[in-house]
């Protein structure tokens, strides 16, 4: 009995000892990061000297009831995760299938895809400058080439146009990530029920919608889920693309509570945003079980 | 060779029937589809690349196609952006968080895998929760954690915050991999005297290669490409990493130096995109795994 007990003690010490190192730095540098946010977020504080941290209550989140431009900045994000999630999957997912009925040249368009996956944001915002700027290629042909405009485009110039151009980029760096994991999906497919299914004569578009589309939904539920928690998570594209301009088109909660904190000295203010930000990419993480049928 | 070959057999046999089930007319409008589209993503990289070869005065000449090559571009921006600091910076920062990530996350996946009680399950969700947490939400504490411990603009500071973020997805792939490893020969090499820690170390660990191959890109490419936390960690742009250096470079030469600023971004994306498609297997392997397993 005792000899049991320490096997399963011992036991326990290893386990322990193998677990300690990774959970100490990630207690110190993340568990304990996101508990101060959600401390500081009730506090006024200008971010210099911890002695002049005071407690603030609701203030900081009553105010946002009053700040146009968290307001701004909210819609902005909202309309960032929702649409670059929506065509990220419906771009991605018929790509998918493209590639996968191996025709001449799905390679190609394979290696195309996937290089944007690699870049940083940072680049990519780069790429799409040249692209889009003023002197871009998009503009030059335009302008130039076609003589459409005597003027150029304003893609990141115009208020109305910029959070447009943040999408587009979007869309193009990710699209590829989609596409990976719904090849991957089309792989593990039965093909006796797409058999079955074309020999009881479904055509193409019956057998997607009846045999593909329900076989994939638990992926399809998967890749929603992490577009939703990876949109949430936009800061370097637009914050090198557009920095929020022009006139906050393009503010997101992310480039927004950087300003508070950084230019602005408005820690706890800031720190009220990172907290909405935290509370909007959990609930997404909790949908995914809702998404793929799932009982809970 | 791709994930594609990888499931040759699975491959041969869609393939087969593919060519059985699509007359010629839709296989050749597929092809073009396919050609085309592939061929409009790869627009933003070509441009690029157009310009970064052009002569100052061919950039503004309202050509589609580069009428000059200047291959000197790369020297100058190399030189003039003081691309070498840029670049050594990245590199150690990098370096330094795949040893730390993969080390840690290694251990404590074989943790959580093999002596699984009540605490260690719980604790291994909580850090899978921190999958979902965007880095800019907890940078503010972290930054002030950083000035309190006196690592404010060292670049340990960004090496403990990219591995910080990293260690979460390398925890959840390196788990799933070490559950597909026999229970029966680490035992075996402990009846046959060995301790916990060389049985994990001579037996589980050379089982894990493709596992580490994998984690060790996620981290490279996540850490090469990072911004945000040497953004706010390191206080001189020009002096930090690659991408942080490349941001003053286009603030300062974007509207003026255009076929500089291309070159600069040329030899900051060969590197990086020359290790990730050469490694696009394990990517590949890592996204798949850590997509189902969530």
């Amino acid at each position: 009995m005792t000899k049991i007990a320490v096997k399963l003690h011992s036991r326990s010490v290893v386990g322990a000892a193998f677990v300690a190192p990774a959970t100490a730095f990630f207690t110190m540098f993340l568990l304990f990061p996101v508990l101060a946010v959600a401390a500081l977020a009730f506090t006024n504080w200008n971010g210099f000297n911890l002695n002049q941290i005071s407690w603030g209550g609701f203030g900081n989140f009553s105010q946002f009831a009053s700040d146009g431009v968290f307001h701004e900045a909210l819609v902005h994000t909202v309309i960032f995760v929702v649409v670059t999630t929506v065509v990220l999957n419906v771009v991605g997912l018929p790509i998918a299938m493209m590639i996968n009925t191996k025709v001449a040249g799905h390679e190609f368009l394979r290696i195309a895809m996937f290089l944007p996956l690699g870049l940083s944001p940072v680049l990519t915002a780069i790429l799409w400058q040249q692209m889009l700027g003023p002197y871009g290629l998009i503009n030059h042909v335009v302008v130039n080439t076609l003589h459409w405009r005597s003027t150029p485009i304003g893609f990141l110039g115009d208020p109305h146009m910029a959070l447009m151009t943040v999408l587009l980029a979007s869309v193009w760096q990710y699209a590829g990530y989609n596409m990976l994991l719904y090849y991957a999906g089309l792989q593990s497919l039965p093909k006796e029920r797409l058999e079955a299914a074309s020999i009881d004569g479904a055509g193409a578009m019956r057998q997607l919608r009846y045999v593909t589309l329900p076989y994939l939904r638990p992926v399809i539920a998967v890749v929603v889920v992490l577009n939703l928690i990876g949109g949430w998570k936009v800061f370097d594209l637009v914050y090198v693309l557009t920095n929020g301009g022009p006139n906050n088109s393009t503010q997101m909660l992310s480039t927004y509570l950087y300003l508070q904190a950084f230019t602005l000295n408005r820690v706890g203010y800031a720190s009220a945003i990172a907290l909405t930000i935290i509370a909007l990419a959990a609930v997404s993480a909790l949908m995914r079980r809702r998404l793929a049928g799932e009982a809970i | 060779m791709s994930s594609g070959d990888m499931l040759s057999e699975n491959g041969v046999v869609l393939r087969a029937r593919g060519e059985r089930r699509l007359g010629p007319v839709p296989r050749v409008t597929l092809s073009i589809v396919c050609i085309v589209t592939g061929c409009l993503t790869l627009i933003p990289l070509l441009w690029t690349l157009s310009l970064s070869i052009r002569s100052g005065s061919d950039v503004f000449s309202n050509q589609l196609l580069p009428h000059s090559f200047r291959p000197g571009n790369f020297i100058d921006a190399w030189n003039q952006f003081g691309l070498g600091l840029l670049f050594w910076h990245s590199a150690i920062v990098t370096v330094g968080t795949v040893v730390i990530t993969t080390a840690l996350s290694v251990m404590a996946a074989y943790g959580f895998a093999r002596y699984r009680t009540k605490v260690t399950e719980a604790i291994f969700i909580v850090i899978l929760t921190g999958l979902m947490v965007p880095p800019a939400a907890v940078i503010i504490p972290f930054f002030v954690a950083m000035v309190k411990l006196g690592l404010y603009n060292s670049l340990v500071s960004v090496v403990i915050g990219e591995s910080v973020f990293a260690i979460p997805f390398s925890l959840l792939l390196f788990r799933g991999y070490i559950d597909t490893i026999p229970v029966a020969l680490t035992d075996a090499a402990r009846t046959d005297g060995a301790s916990e820690l060389q049985a994990f170390r001579y037996v589980a660990l050379p089982l894990l290669k493709p596992a580490l191959a994998t984690v060790a890109l996620f981290t490279t490419i996540s850490t090469w490409n990072g911004f945000l936390l040497p953004l706010v960690l390191l206080n001189n742009a020009s002096t930090s990493t690659l991408t942080v250096g490349l941001t003053a470079v286009q603030s300062q030469y974007g509207a003026l130096n255009l076929q500089l600023l291309s070159a600069a971004v040329v030899l900051a994306i060969i590197p990086i995109l020359v290790v990730f498609v050469a490694a696009r297997r394990y990517y590949v392997q890592g996204l798949s795994a850590g997509a189902v397993k969530q």
